[in-house]
């Protein structure tokens, strides 16, 4: 079986510099494997999901995803292609604030059938209810879920982004620090949940954070710093 | 779902976003106000008189004899002689004459000598007869008929009893107070210079001229013929056949008895209009001014809301939001903003002119359309929802930009 996520010689510099700011000679994610890059801040992890996933151009070197070669295509097809196979989790800001929870974790199918259909009919309601049983899952219930998303707590809002990120079972989970603003009880929780539903649905989780004690949940956990081959600058 | 992003959004900003309604509703209002005003009053203007097939007169610009016969705003030069008008009056192509003779005024409002036939054939607007409001046509020498916005003006009643003076305007310097006239009736407005009028008789023109003394020392026994004054200064005609009209013209250029000038009404009114576009192009500059500023109003808010959106669109296109999406949002939410402001300012004229048609009416005879959106007005709000939409366009392709430069995370 191909792997979900093979990357070969990226780099990337910053646009008017001269040394590279990111040099990824390999990696590789297995399908449903998780993996954490842990490093400290400001040394790229942030740059190089961006162009994981594609919204940021790619300069040199190949991405390939679901063994699709995903840096080569054009931006609207990338777009798609995201929509389609990835799910993505941020540290923070995750949620259109006025959108209530159900929404904004139907919010990623909108952009892509082939999640929907994955995950539920294409009727409204049947998506509904598919967003709900989710969030059920992910431990909201239906009293916070049909708020603005802006009254959530913090951990609340956290688990509607991972919500939204597994709906329709995308194969590649992309999180950036989801858990970084968190405390280490609910950190715990979100993780384990998010680990739990990711083998459910059989999506692989490649998941950076400057904090490697939460290296435990995932199946492997990797330095940055060692990712990144001779020549790369220091972190 | 896009809509409902889209809608959700745009309440978060009801403040920014009511002002730019309010910017785009004020030059809409402009824009169809100011245009149709303009139409209106060309409408009005090409409207003062209909019907009449030519106005004669004695020799002169056709221009100045337009202006004094229909519009009362010039001077008229010298007069025709009565016996020139019966010849008129007695012409196979004639089917109805007006007789006018100017000179005098009441309180800078020009007055109008003629007969019963302006009544019955004076025409405006589309085929319209002059009609009275209050009271009758006048029927003796020391009667008069005033225009709608002079009774309005003057406060005048019927029964009114009123001096006039020698001159057509400016202040009195001869009164002719020893003939005083009574008010006996008030024209309903038309929107023409009708209104501005005072109405007398050829016999009271007549009379005024020599003192108010009787020729004979006597008043006219009924059936005398004292609605022969020496001259009038024109004479609409009304004509059997509209054909005539060319061959009557030319027939009365080569008049032995006296130096004749006929106009054609139509012709002239297109001229005097043309005179008068410099004016008109200059509001309609005006209102494309407006315009602009309220499209950079437009761009430079959505522009500056965008900063605040970064994340928006961060997570927009992190859920597989490609260009077209984040388009559709954002020019969706100028062309909704737009639209909204061309429905208010629409709605707003609308209520405007309905409440202000009456007073339009009375003090200015200017007819204010009653219409919500006309067919003409269709290009320039098509223009206006795309130029509102075109705005989204920029804007847009920088958040698309933006979210290519942030990746993932937004700046702050």
């Amino acid at each position: 079986m191909s792997p979900v996520l093979e990357i070969n010689d990226l780099e990337y510099r910053h646009p008017g510099q001269v040394r590279s700011f990111l040099q990824v000679p390999e990696f590789a994610l297995q399908a449903g494997e998780r993996v954490l890059f842990h490093g400290p801040s400001g040394c790229g992890k942030s740059t190089l999901l961006s162009l994981i996933t594609g919204i940021r151009p790619m300069q040199s070197g190949r991405v390939q995803v679901a063994g699709q070669p995903f840096s080569t295509l054009s931006q609207r097809r990338r777009d798609a292609f995201r929509a389609d196979h990835m799910g993505v989790i941020f540290q923070a800001f995750n949620l259109l604030p006025y959108l209530s929870a159900v929404d904004n974790v139907c919010l990623a199918a909108s952009f892509s059938r082939l999640r929907c259909e994955r995950e539920a009919g294409r009727r409204k309601e049947q998506r509904q209810a598919a967003a709900r049983g989710l969030l059920s899952r992910l431990g909201l219930d239906d009293g916070p879920i049909d708020l603005p998303a802006w009254q959530l707590s913090f951990g609340q809002q956290q688990r509607v982004a991972a919500a939204r990120a597994l709906f329709g079972k995308p194969a590649l989970i992309i999180a950036d620090e989801p858990t970084s603003a968190l405390d280490s009880r609910s950190r715990d929780t979100l993780l384990t949940l998010l680990c739990e539903l990711c083998e459910q649905s059989g999506s692989a989780l490649l998941m950076v954070s400057h904090d490697g004690q939460v290296g435990h949940h995932f199946q492997r956990s990797v330095d940055f710093a060692s990712l990144a081959g001779e020549g790369s600058h220091a972190c | 779902m896009l809509a409902k992003v889209m809608l959700a959004s745009l309440k978060t900003r009801r403040t920014s976003a009511l002002l730019i309604v309010v910017a785009i509703a004020m030059s809409v209002l402009m824009i169809i106000g100011v245009d149709r005003v303009r139409h209106q009053v060309r409408a009005n203007f090409s409207s003062t008189i209909s019907g009449t097939d030519l106005i004669v007169s004695a020799r002169g610009g056709p221009m100045n004899i337009l202006l004094y016969s229909v519009f009362r705003l010039s001077d008229p030069t010298a007069g025709i002689r009565w016996n020139t008008v019966e010849y008129l009056a007695d012409h196979p192509d004639v089917k109805w004459w007006i007789p006018i003779a100017l000179g005098d005024s009441h309180r800078g409002y020009p007055v109008v000598a003629t007969n019963d036939s302006y009544l019955t054939h004076y025409r405006y607007g589309r085929d319209q007869g002059l009609s009275l409001q209050s009271g009758r046509w006048f029927a003796g020498a020391d009667q008069a008929v005033l225009g709608s916005a002079v009774a309005a003006r003057l406060g005048y009643q019927q029964g009114e009893r009123i001096v006039l003076a020698h001159g057509a305007s400016g202040p009195a310097i001869v009164e002719h107070d020893n003939h005083p006239f009574t008010v006996v009736g008030i024209l309903a407005p038309t929107g023409t210079p009708v209104d501005q009028s005072v109405h007398i008789s050829l016999q009271g023109m007549a009379l005024i001229h020599r003192g108010g003394a009787y020729l004979s020392g006597m008043p006219p026994m009924p059936g005398q013929a004292l609605d022969k004054p020496d001259s009038v200064n024109a004479v609409m005609l009304g004509l059997e056949r509209r054909m005539a009209v060319l061959s009557l013209q030319r027939e009365l250029s080569r008049y032995d008895k006296e130096p004749l000038t006929a106009i054609i009404p139509g012709v002239q009114l297109q001229r005097l209009w043309r005179m008068t576009a410099a004016g008109e192009n200059a509001l309609r500059a005006t209102s494309l001014a407006v315009l602009a500023v309220a499209l950079l109003v437009l761009v430079s808010t959505v522009l500056a809301a965008l900063e605040g959106r970064r994340h928006e669109m961060a997570v927009l296109r992190a859920t597989g939001a490609g260009r077209l999406a984040v388009y559709t949002v954002i020019v969706g939410e100028s062309l909704c903003l737009t639209m909204l402001g061309c429905m208010l300012g629409l709605g707003v004229l609308f209520a405007g002119q309905w409440g202000l048609a009456p007073m339009a009416l009375a003090e200015w005879s200017l007819r204010l359309p009653d219409n919500f959106l006309a067919l003409r007005e269709l290009p320039a709000i098509g223009a206006i929802l795309a130029a509102g939409s075109l705005a989204g366009l920029i804007p847009a392709e920088k958040a698309f930009r933006n979210s290519l430069a942030d990746g993932l995370t937004p700046r702050n």
